[in-house]
Order: structure tokens, then sequence, then C-alpha cells
């Protein structure tokens, strides 16, 4: 492990009274914390933007992400090197989330059920809103940031973490299913209805603009 | 999700979603990209679901971390370490 420190000559030059044992773990911690800033904090603008997501507030993301990081580098000698670091990040910010910040914030719509939700889906088959016409993919390229903000916020929010995960950090089912503590299928069952609200959402906000309204020839009956 | 009918619309568009995550199972890939090559109404549709994820990703792009908090992190760890190595100060010291 440390056979200079176990030579007698090296041992009487260091101060008398420290162990040797100790002298290392000194020296292992101080390694953790460097590693854990090479490696992790890389990770804060991708952290700080999922908060966001998350808390839907600066303050509380700023906060959420903090509690992250530090209980990230408490644990991280029990993260496999070689594993996905950005998605163990993700699961114990998201667990974080879940535990403590969910419960502080006291909005009505917050924390429907999967099922809960369905009354917004009652009226959206899935590909059957109006039948979009070609120049509506285009009008949704003119949606701007934070009509999109603002549409992933008025969704559940369990669904709009799934949507985040996958969309924008491009993690697998399996990864999802992971961070989010739930099997793959409500993994998916959440990305679907999630993604068919927000395809509503937007394609309405799109019409109603009449971003798409020069190529609607009245096939909405 | 497999593929029943690879002519049938609802089948395909069913199966679009893991092909779009990348999740597509064996086998319906092709059968997916050579439906769509056939059918312009689910080549639209599909068209129109891409442009959402795009929308979000593109959205959510932004903004960075405030500088403050990198360090309010780098303090709050150093602190952590610490504690665990030092006793707590008392009171008045």
């Amino acid at each position: 492990m440390a056979p200079l420190l176990d030579d007698p000559v090296v041992a009487s030059l260091l101060p008398s009274g420290l162990p040797s044992m100790a002298m290392e773990t000194v020296m292992d911690e101080d390694t953790d914390a460097e590693r854990f800033e090479r490696d992790a904090l890389p990770y804060l603008d991708q952290l700080y933007r999922g908060a966001l997501r998350m808390t839907r507030n600066p303050a509380d993301a700023e906060d959420l992400v903090q509690e992250t990081f530090v209980k990230a580098f408490a644990k991280f000698d029990s993260f496999t090197e070689g594993t996905n670091l950005k998605a163990w990040l993700y699961r114990i910010m998201t667990n974080t989330f879940i535990t403590s910040y969910r419960k502080r914030q006291r909005q009505p719509l917050q924390t429907p059920t999967d099922e809960l939700a369905d009354w917004q889906l009652a009226q959206t088959t899935p590909f059957t809103t109006g039948e979009m016409r070609s120049a509506e993919s285009e009008a949704l390229d003119r949606i701007t940031d934070d009509v999109v903000i603002d549409a992933l916020s008025a969704i559940p929010e369990d669904f709009c973490i799934a949507v985040y995960l996958a969309d924008v950090e491009g993690f697998s089912y399996k990864e999802i299913a992971d961070i989010m503590g739930t099997p793959v299928g409500t993994v998916m069952s959440r990305l679907h209805r999630g993604r068919s609200l927000l395809r509503n959402s937007l394609a309405d906000y799109a019409a109603e603009r009449g971003f798409a309204g020069a190529v609607e020839t009245g096939d909405r009956s | 999700m497999t593929i029943s009918d690879p002519r049938d619309c609802r089948a395909v568009l069913a199966a679009v979603h893991d092909y779009l995550d990348g999740e597509a199972e064996d086998g319906s890939r092709e059968i997916i990209v050579a439906h769509l090559q056939a059918c312009p109404g689910c080549a639209h549709r599909v068209r129109i679901e891409q442009s959402v994820r795009a929308l979000i990703r593109r959205s959510c792009s932004t903004p960075v971390a405030p500088p403050s908090l990198r360090s309010r992190i780098i303090t709050a760890i150093s602190i952590s370490q610490v504690t665990v190595t030092r006793r707590p100060r008392s009171e008045g010291e």
C-alpha cells in the first residue's frame, strides 16, 4: 500500500505520534476531491438545467444542484468507475428532488399520478391532433424557447422529467428507469403521454398564433 | 415493440417512438424505414415528432449555471471534508 511509509528511515522523519495510516487517509481524501472536481463538476451546467426543469425556479434549482453534488461527493467511492457518471448524478438529483423538494412545493397540480393525467389525454389520441399539415411542422420551429418551457412546465412533473431525460439528455429507457426508480414500462408510458401532451399544446399554440393558419384548408372538422 | 403488419400505419406508428429513441427492436428498424419511404402520411407525422423533440432539446440547451454556484459547491464539499476530519469548534471561539 504505502511501502515508503513503512520504511523505518522514512518513518523516523515523520512527525512523531502521527500514525502512517492517518497520513494515508488524508492523502486519499485529497485525491477523491480532485477526482470528483475533475470528473463530476463538469456536469454542473447540465444538472443545473435539469434542476431548473424539475424545480421550475432558479433559487431552488441552485440548492438542489448543490445538495446533489454534496451527496454525490459523500458517496463517491460507491460510484463504479467506468459506468455512466452523469446518470449516477441524475439519479441522486432526481431522488433528492422527489424526496425533499417535491414535498415543499404547494402547487395543487404537482404530483398527479400517471392515472390522474389521463383526463388531459382523453380528447387527444396520439398522432391525430387534427391532422397536422406539413407547414405545421415548420410552424413548430418558429415557437420560441419560453413557450416550450411553459408547455413543459404545464405537463405532469413525472412526464416532464422523463421527457427531459430522454430528449435533452439522451438517456436510454433503462437508464431513465434507474434514475427515476420505476420500471421501464412506466418510463415508456410517461414518455408517450408527455410527448403527446407537448405535441398537442405546441401545435395548438402554433395554430392559435396563425403560424399554420395559411395552410389550414378546412380538413379539421 | 414488434410490428405485426409492415403495411399497417397504426402498428408502424406505435413502434416509431422506440425507433426515434434509438430503442427499436431488431428487424423493426428496417420495416419502419421502408414504411416511411412509401407512406407520406406517416412520414409527415414522424417529422412532427422529430420537430417536437428538436424543439425541446433546443429550448433546454440554456442557461449555464451561475458562476457563484460552482464556488458554492466547491466550498460545500471542502466543508463536508473538514467536518469529517476535524471536531466542530465550540461556540464563542
